[in-house]
Parts: structure tokens; C-alpha cells; sequence
């Protein structure tokens, strides 16, 4: 019967079945061989309305709206003109800016594409203008921007917490130091390519001089609601205002406020496209997250979560080699899969399995997210890549090439962060103290 | 003629840009109560993932029509020659998905009607909320058939963004 | 409503499918209930499974962690026969009105009284029992987990110190109603964010059974649990009536017997560990308040409005069972 579900499931995925609607199909597999199993039509009817029906889920549209409206309103920019005041003079500056302000930008959007599209409209142009090569600022802007995912607020991190029942509160508190790690990880590669490069035929100098004529106070006014922004959003969880799924509903408020009264840049035209922009993106990802809890409640009747694990830990004995066996399946599934249903269906599957291995709920959350996060930018399906092609029409092949040396660091951090827990999980030691 | 037209453009944009302007300004009702007033409405949460529930179901047609749903397409990437089938056993796919769901959904709209089940906050009655569902569902199997007629008469205007994702 | 998440390998038994295997006539019971592998319902669901087993006519399959459904949907699906039994506690009032009695506050002074009350040869499990055969259900016993008690950072022995506080709830208008009238500020929260909501002091405040204030670690966020016993932690079992109607006489009578060996084992371990579970709490530092007779009679006196809106919407008979 399992053998059955899997193929099923294959075999309508490889014909391109929409995942939702392959999901669907193999959750009535069992009830369709057996008229006697408890999991009937019905009840996955029911459990597709009940699988939505959770709170913490709503964050997940809201984030994308604040991310579209974020967009719209052109908060990025004048985030990189403050970082690139200060970094912009020197030939590596420019680039580290771009990766520092998606550092930055994680903190305020909840997701890696949204990321790529808000500061790569506007860096990529602007650094190919001063004399930086097109696909290395194209594929260091796609790789950056999985630091969107990796820094709180992040939807893969809300997702994992619903599938495993892990706090949402602990993984957004724990994302930093991975987040920063991961950044650390790109700009020592940044600063390694530009040292080897001719940076001769730069024209760096007008723009970093632009910035500076401009003076810190006005770089500053500028930038200053783009800055505050991640005070308002994770501030309110921190000091008790909201909690973590009413904080994206806080930050599509003080986007919609900024972005109507601040920077007079949204009006109802713009509104209304970034409220169906998002519907366009969220529900097809909720529909497949409703399908996939259905599977999941499947899944835990035939016991598969359990058999597998008891496979597992029967067979091998090794912490560290499960950890890298799961570690390359992930990036596998990441190539061809986006990270939300990667999380909704796997998650479930490997918990039980590395919690005997002593593994912790919210590091393996951080694990998983950093896995997936890598798989934005390989192809097959990366929706980083995707993005960064629209902006600037670079061949997907030619931005993934360019891309693998930032996919070596990020695999470097991805082996610190899996076998030093400690990285993800000082944080949420410091803070639970009372 | 001209509202059908409307309709077929905008219908479900409407109903999920409104389900979700509502669950922004309720949530935002619901902490502004809870942290500012201190006196928490006991209705508001329920009532936003009600119409997140509602928001959702309305993107199957929609999702339908755009050709937007979440999909693997890798063996297309590497043959594109072979999406002009597949495309056919994708949408029968779909299709007999929600149409075999159909009944199921009745089935259970049944019980909530006729068991007279409310909601714990609003005291709505159930079957409203299991409904969306049910609407998803038909939603979905006019826009693939719409689909599939358009593709018959040559009309399609998604099969090329299909095939572009 | 529980969002435990240890599973453990050490399942029960071998559970594949429905009617797996060649044995067509035993009858197959498929059990869910929303407590983690180390609580109360699971060990009774353990007892049960044994029991029945036993017997040979049964085959049990334990669903522990909410794996099934929520509570709610446990009853929506024992109601409508996709599974044969749950556990449940206060949402059941969604399904069986009159089962509101369960949700006045400060009704049982001590253990003994609930027990007493809740037994299966009392008045009032006749009374209330068929409330549920006429939706369908049938209530085949209960075990008892203790009370529910309020956890905060400061110690609550007069309603004046609810003034002001945020206090989480189950989303339950009787409860919100309670907690009102008792001078707090109540706000239904999701459940699986009420940790992080104690620790950021997103609530003040909420209330609980020491075995869940225990498993999800509300202690290490909140410095004082006093114990209002305000509400008694009564697990309801219950069984898809159409399935207990067709059952033949012998085999009623097993899993009649099962469940009652499930309910008891479950009540003696929450009770058994209840101490256990409260020492481990204070040696974290958290300080356990006991109400005087005065102090609690402060509360009492100022629930009445809860009483008489319950009054109002309940069957008199049943109100009348209840407090008899
Ligand atoms: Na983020
Ligand atoms: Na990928």
C-alpha cells in the first residue's frame, strides 16, 4: 500500500500534476484500495477546510503582502543608499552593501524571492551601471536574497512550526546567528572575487560620492522607515504587543502607512495590485499546504512517520551521518521543489526521525530552512533564480554557474550550522532565561 | 454579457482581494482591542481565519485560469516537446480530482447543516465556513473546463505561460 | 487542544490500516485523543488497547498528538463514524449543548466530589448520556485529571489581582464569560503560540491542568500557579453510537469493560503524577499558592453570572443532575 501511495505521488508530480492536486489524489490512494479505511472522501474533504483553519497559518499571505507592498513603496533602495554610505568607496563595498542590505531586508520580508525582487530591481541595474559584472551581481543578489528566509521573519520557519509543533516564537528568535553567519559566509567570497578581479574599470566614485555629499543625516531620513521597520515587526513579538502571526498583520499596516503617507508612492491602483499579486502567489502555496496536511494525517494512520524512524535508528547509529544523509536529501528536494511543501511534507517525516538522534526542534527548523534556502538558487526549480532571470535576463543556466561559488559558502555554513547546535540555538537559551 | 465578461476577469480577484483586506483590518481590530484597549474581542480570531480559509478556496479557479498552481515541471524543462500531452493529462487530472471530491463535499456539508453545528466564537453556522470548499470546487471545475475549451477551439491564452514556467 | 509533538517510535503496537489482515470479524477501534506520548490519555488508551486486545475481538489503534484531527474534528469524526472513538473535554459543547454544566466554574470542592459525580453508576452520567445518543455520540465514561489551576507572575488569591491581566482562554464563551466575571481581561489565543505569548508577555496569564502547565513548560515562563481549582479536568470517552448500537451483547459488554479499565488507569496516573509533576515544578523555582476557604469563597461568590447564563441554555434535568 505504501509502496503504492509513493508511486502514485512519483509518477503525478513527474507529469507536472499541479503538487496541490497530486497531493490530493494520492491522500484518497488508501481509501480507494480499501473501502474500509478510516480516511474516506469525506474526510479529506473536512480535513482540507481544518487543515487551513489554524491561526499561525495567516501569516503566511500577510508577509507576502507586506513583502509586495514593501516592494511597491521602494523601501530597498533607500536601504542599500544607507549601507552603501558607508562601504561604497571601497571596490568590494558596493557588493557587501547589497548583501548586507538583504541581511537587512530578511528582518523586515518573509520570504527569499520577494527578497531577490525587492533590492535586485534596483542594485543589479545600479552596480552593472558602475562597472560590476552583470552575472556575478545577478547571481550574488539571488543567493542573498535566501538570507530573506534565513533572518526572522520567515515563512519556511512558520511552516516547520506548524508541522512539527516547534515554537514559531524560538525559530524567530534563533534565525539571527545563522542568518549573520550565512552573510559572513557570502562577503568573505565577495571580498575573495573582488581581490582577484581587474576593478580598474570601476566608476564607483561619482555614486560613493553622490552618498556622502548627501551627508549621513539626509542618507539617514531617508532610509530611516526602511530601518525601523524590523523594530515595529519583531519589537512586537519581543516586548509582548502581538505574536509572531499578528506581526506580519503589523507589518502590512506600517508598510501600507509608509508607503501611503511616508513615501506617497501607494495609492489605490498600486494597493490593489499587490492585493492581487498576493492572492496570485499565497493561495496556490495554501492550497497545497491544506492538501499536504491531509497527507500528513494519512501518512501518521499508516504509521509511517514511526516505521521509518524505527528503520532508521535501527540501522544506523550514527548522529552525523544521518544529519548529512538528511542534509543531501534536502538539497536534492530543494532542486526541485520550492520550500514550503518541501518543509509541509518532509518535516513530518524526518522529526521523529533525528529527535532520537537528540536533534532539537528548532535546529533542525534551521537546518531544514537553510537546505531549502539553497535550493531557491539550483536549478531545476529555484525561485530565486527565476526572479533574479526576470530582472535582468540572464539565462537561468549562466546565473546558476555563477552562483556556485556563494552555493559553496552557503554549504559551508549549512556544515557549521548542522553540527554546532549551539549556533542556532544560544539565542533562544539566552532569551527563555527569565 | 458585458457583467459576465466582468465576471470572468475579475470575479475571483475581488473575492480574494476583499477576504483579504478582512483578514488584515480584523486581525489588526483583534490586537488593537487586545493591547491598547485591554478588553480582547473574543470573535475577531476566528473570524480572520475564516475568511483566510474563504481567501484560499477562491484561488483554486483562479489558480486554474492563470495557470498558477504550484507545479514540478521538470521533465518538461528538459523535453519541452512533450508538455503538449502532458498538459491534457494534467488538467484530467485536476479535473477528476474535483469532481471526485465533489460528493465528498456535499456528504460533509450535509452533516454540518443538518447536525446544526456553530462555530465556538461566532456561533456562524459551520457548514458556512465548509462551503468554501465546496464553492472552491466548482469554481475549479468551471475554470478547467473553460480551460479545456479554450484549448480545443485554440484559444488558450495560458498554455504559453504553462509552458514558460 | 494540545500541540505535543514527542513521537516516539514506541508506538502502539503494530497498527496498519483499517481492516487489515484476514480477520473480518474483529472489530476495529480506531482511538484518537490530543494528549503526547507521556500523558494521562495515552496511558488510559494503552489500558484500553490491552484490555480489548486481550479479549480477542478487538483491534485497537491509538492516535496520540492530535495526529487525527484537533479535538474538534475528533468529535465531528466519532460523531459521523470516521473513527470509532476520542477523547475529548470542553469543545464537546459544540456538538452536545447541555454539556455547558462541565464549564461552572468552582462546582467540586476536592477530587472526591468529581469522582463522585462523574462516576458511571451516578444519576447524572444517565441524565447527560443521553444528550449525546441523541447526536449520535455515546459518552461511555470519563477519566479525571485533576483541576485547572491559574498560572501568572504573581500569585492570584483574591479576583482584585485578576484586574488587568490578559488572560489567555480556550476559545469557549462560557470560559470567556467565567473569567470576566471574575475581573480578568480573557482573550482566546492559538494555543501553539501560547508559550512564546507567556514569555514575551504578549498574556499575562492563563489557565490550566497541571499536566499540560507541566508538559508544555508554562512554568518556566510564569513565577507562581495558584491552585484555583476552578474547573475539573474531566476526559470524556467516547464512542460513534451507531457502532455501540450494532455491537452483539457479549462484545458491548467487553468494550464496555475496556473503556472502563481505559478511564481508571488514565485517572489513577494523572493523579498519581500530579505530585510528582507540581514537586518538579517548584524545584524549577516556580511557587505554588494554595487558597484559604475564604480566599476561594472570594471567587466563588463572584462566578454567579457564569452559573445563571449556563442556567438559562441547559436542559433543567441536567442542571439539576449536576448539582444534585
Ligand atoms: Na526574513
Ligand atoms: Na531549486
Amino acid at each position: 500500500m505504501i509502496g503504492i501511495i509513493f508511486l502514485v505521488f512519483v509518477v503525478f508530480l513527474a507529469l507536472g500534476v499541479p503538487i496541490a492536486f497530486s497531493v490530493g489524489w494520492t491522500s484518497l490512494v488508501p481509501y480507494l484500495m480499501d473501502s474500509g479505511f478510516t480516511a474516506d472522501s469525506e474526510f479529506v474533504f473536512r480535513t482540507m477546510v481544518n487543515g487551513l483553519d489554524s491561526y499561525v497559518l495567516l501569516a503566511i499571505p500577510l508577509f507576502m503582502l507586506s513583502s509586495s507592498i514593501m516592494a511597491a513603496s521602494g523601501m530597498s533602495d533607500r536601504l542599500f543608499n544607507f549601507f552603501a554610505y558607508f562601504f561604497g568607496e571601497r571596490p568590494a563595498g558596493m557588493p557587501i552593501a547589497v548583501v548586507i542590505t538583504c541581511l537587512f531586508y530578511g528582518a523586515i520580508c518573509g520570504s527569499g524571492p520577494a527578497t531577490v525582487a525587492a533590492i535586485g530591481t534596483m542594485c543589479i541595474p545600479l552596480l552593472v551601471r558602475l562597472g560590476y559584472d552583470k552575472d556575478f551581481v545577478t547571481a550574488m543578489t539571488a543567493v542573498s536574497g535566501g538570507l530573506g528566509v534565513i533572518i526572522p521573519p520567515s515563512i519556511p520557519y512558520i511552516t516547520y512550526g506548524l508541522a512539527t509543533g516547534a515554537s514559531v516564537g524560538d525559530l524567530f528568535i534563533a534565525g539571527f546567528a545563522p542568518g549573520i553567519l550565512i552573510a559572513i559566509c557570502l562577503i568573505a567570497y565577495v571580498m575573495y572575487y573582488i581581490r582577484h578581479h581587474d576593478t580598474s574599470g570601476l566608476r564607483i566614485k561619482e555614486e560613493a560620492d553622490a552618498l556622502k555629499a548627501m551627508g549621513f543625516g539626509k542618507v539617514f531620513r531617508r532610509g530611516f522607515f526602511a530601518l525601523f521597520a524590523p523594530v515595529i515587526i519583531l519589537g512586537g513579538i519581543y516586548t509582548g504587543i502581538c505574536s509572531p502571526t499578528e506581526a506580519a498583520c503589523i507589518s502590512v499596516v506600517y508598510a501600507l502607512l509608509v508607503g501611503v503617507f511616508a513615501y506617497r508612492t501607494i495609492r489605490f491602483k498600486e494597493l490593489v495590485s499587490c492585493l492581487i499579486d498576493t492572492a496570485k502567489t499565497a493561495t496556490p502555496v495554501m492550497l497545497i499546504l491544506c492538501c499536504c496536511t491531509v497527507f500528513g494525517r494519512i501518512l501518521n494512520i499508516l504509521n509511517v512517520p514511526q516505521t521509518l524512524a524505527e528503520i532508521v535508528t535501527s540501522n544506523i547509529d550514527s548522529k552525523i551521518l544521518v544529519l548529512l544523509a538528511i542534509n543531501i536529501f534536502l538539497l536534492f528536494t530543494g532542486m526541485v521543489m520550492d520550500t514550503v511543501p518541501a518543509i509541509l511534507i518532509l518535516a513530518p517525516i524526518f522529526w521523529p526521525i533525528v529527535q532520537s538522534y537528540g536533534v532539537g526542534a528548532v535546529h533542525f527548523g534551521i537546518i531544514m530552512s537553510v537546505n531549502l534556502a539553497i535550493g531557491f538558487v539550483t536549478p531545476p526549480i529555484g525561485t530565486n533564480l527565476f526572479v533574479a532571470q526576470s530582472l535582468t535576463g540572464t539565462p537561468i543556466a549562466r546565473i546558476a554557474k555563477n552562483a556556485l561559488p556563494f552555493i559553496g559558502m552557503f554549504l559551508i555554513a549549512l556544515m557549521l550550522i548542522t553540527y554546532i547546535p549551539q549556533i542556532s540555538e544560544f539565542l533562544p537559551a539566552l532569551l527563555s532565561t527569565k | 454579457m458585458r457583467v459576465l465578461r466582468w465576471m470572468d476577469k475579475h470575479f475571483e480577484e475581488v473575492l480574494m482581494s476583499v477576504t483579504l483586506i478582512g483578514v488584515v483590518v480584523f486581525m489588526a481590530v483583534h490586537v488593537f482591542f487586545r493591547y491598547v484597549l485591554k478588553s480582547p474581542l473574543s470573535w475577531t480570531e476566528e473570524c480572520t481565519r475564516y475568511l483566510f480559509i474563504w481567501f484560499t478556496f477562491s484561488g483554486i479557479g483562479y489558480g486554474i485560469k492563470n495557470a498558477s498552481h504550484i507545479r514540478v515541471n521538470i521533465i518538461e524543462s528538459f523535453w519541452p516537446q512533450v508538455t503538449r500531452v502532458f498538459v491534457w493529462i494534467q488538467d484530467i487530472v485536476t479535473l477528476s480530482f474535483l469532481v471526485y471530491m465533489i460528493p465528498a463535499g456535499l456528504g460533509a456539508l450535509d452533516y454540518f447543516y443538518s447536525n446544526g453545528i456553530t462555530s465556538p466564537g461566532m456561533r456562524m453556522p459551520s457548514w458556512i465556513l465548509y462551503f468554501s470548499l465546496f464553492f472552491g470546487l466548482i469554481m475549479g471545475v468551471i475554470r478547467m473546463i473553460q480551460r479545456i475549451i479554450l484549448r480545443v477551439t485554440k484559444r488558450d491564452i495560458t498554455d504559453k505561460e504553462a509552458d514558460a514556467t | 487542544a494540545c500541540g505535543g509533538n514527542n513521537n516516539n517510535s514506541s508506538n502502539s503496537g503494530g497498527n496498519v490500516s483499517g481492516n487489515a489482515g484476514g480477520n473480518g470479524e474483529k472489530i476495529t477501534i480506531n482511538i484518537g485523543h490530543g494528549g503526547a506520548e507521556s500523558t494521562a490519555q495515552q496511558v488510559g488508551c494503552l489500558a484500553m488497547e490491552e484490555y480489548l486486545e486481550n479479549t480477542g475481538r478487538f483491534t485497537v489503534n491509538v492516535y496520540p498528538n492530535n495526529s487525527m484531527g484537533s479535538d474538534d474534528e475528533l468529535c465531528q469524526m466519532v460523531q459521523n463514524g470516521s473513527i470509532e472513538m476520542c477523547l475529548a473535554n470542553s469543545v464537546i459543547v459544540n456538538y452536545v449543548p447541555d454539556t455547558a454544566v462541565y464549564d461552572m466554574y468552582f462546582t467540586f470542592d476536592d477530587i472526591d466530589a468529581v469522582k463522585d459525580k462523574y462516576s458511571n453508576n451516578g444519576e447524572f452520567i444517565k441524565t447527560i448520556g443521553e444528550k449525546y445518543t441523541d447526536v449520535g455520540i455515546h459518552l461511555a465514561g470519563f477519566s479525571i485529571h485533576g483541576f485547572r489551576d491559574v498560572t501568572a507572575n504573581k500569585a492570584i488569591t483574591s479576583p482584585e489581582d485578576l484586574a488587568g491581566l490578559t488572560f489567555r482562554v480556550q476559545q469557549n464563551e462560557y470560559h470567556i464569560l467565567g473569567w470576566e466575571s471574575l475581573g480578568a481581561t480573557p482573550t482566546p489565543f492559538a494555543f501553539n503560540e501560547l508559550y512564546t505569548a507567556l514569555q514575551q508577555g504578549t498574556v499575562d496569564a492563563q489557565e490550566n491542568p497541571i499536566e499540560l502547565i507541566y508538559s508544555q513548560k508554562f512554568y518556566e515562563q510564569q513565577s507562581y500557579i495558584t491552585l484555583t481549582n476552578h474547573q475539573q479536568q474531566v476526559q470524556q470517552w467516547l464512542v460513534n453510537d451507531a457502532l455501540y448500537q450494532s455491537l452483539s451483547e457479549e462484545d458491548r459488554t467487553l468494550l464496555d469493560e475496556g473503556i472502563q479499565a481505559g478511564c481508571d488507569a488514565a485517572t489513577e496516573y494523572a493523579l498519581s503524577q500530579e505530585a510528582e509533576w507540581t514537586q518538579e515544578i517548584q524545584d524549577y523555582g516556580c511557587t505554588i499558592v494554595e487558597l484559604t476557604d475564604e480566599q476561594r469563597q472570594a471567587f466563588v461568590d463572584r462566578i454567579q453570572p457564569q452559573w445563571d447564563a449556563i442556567k438559562a441554555t441547559v436542559d433543567p434535568a441536567v442542571y439539576e443532575a449536576y448539582l444534585a
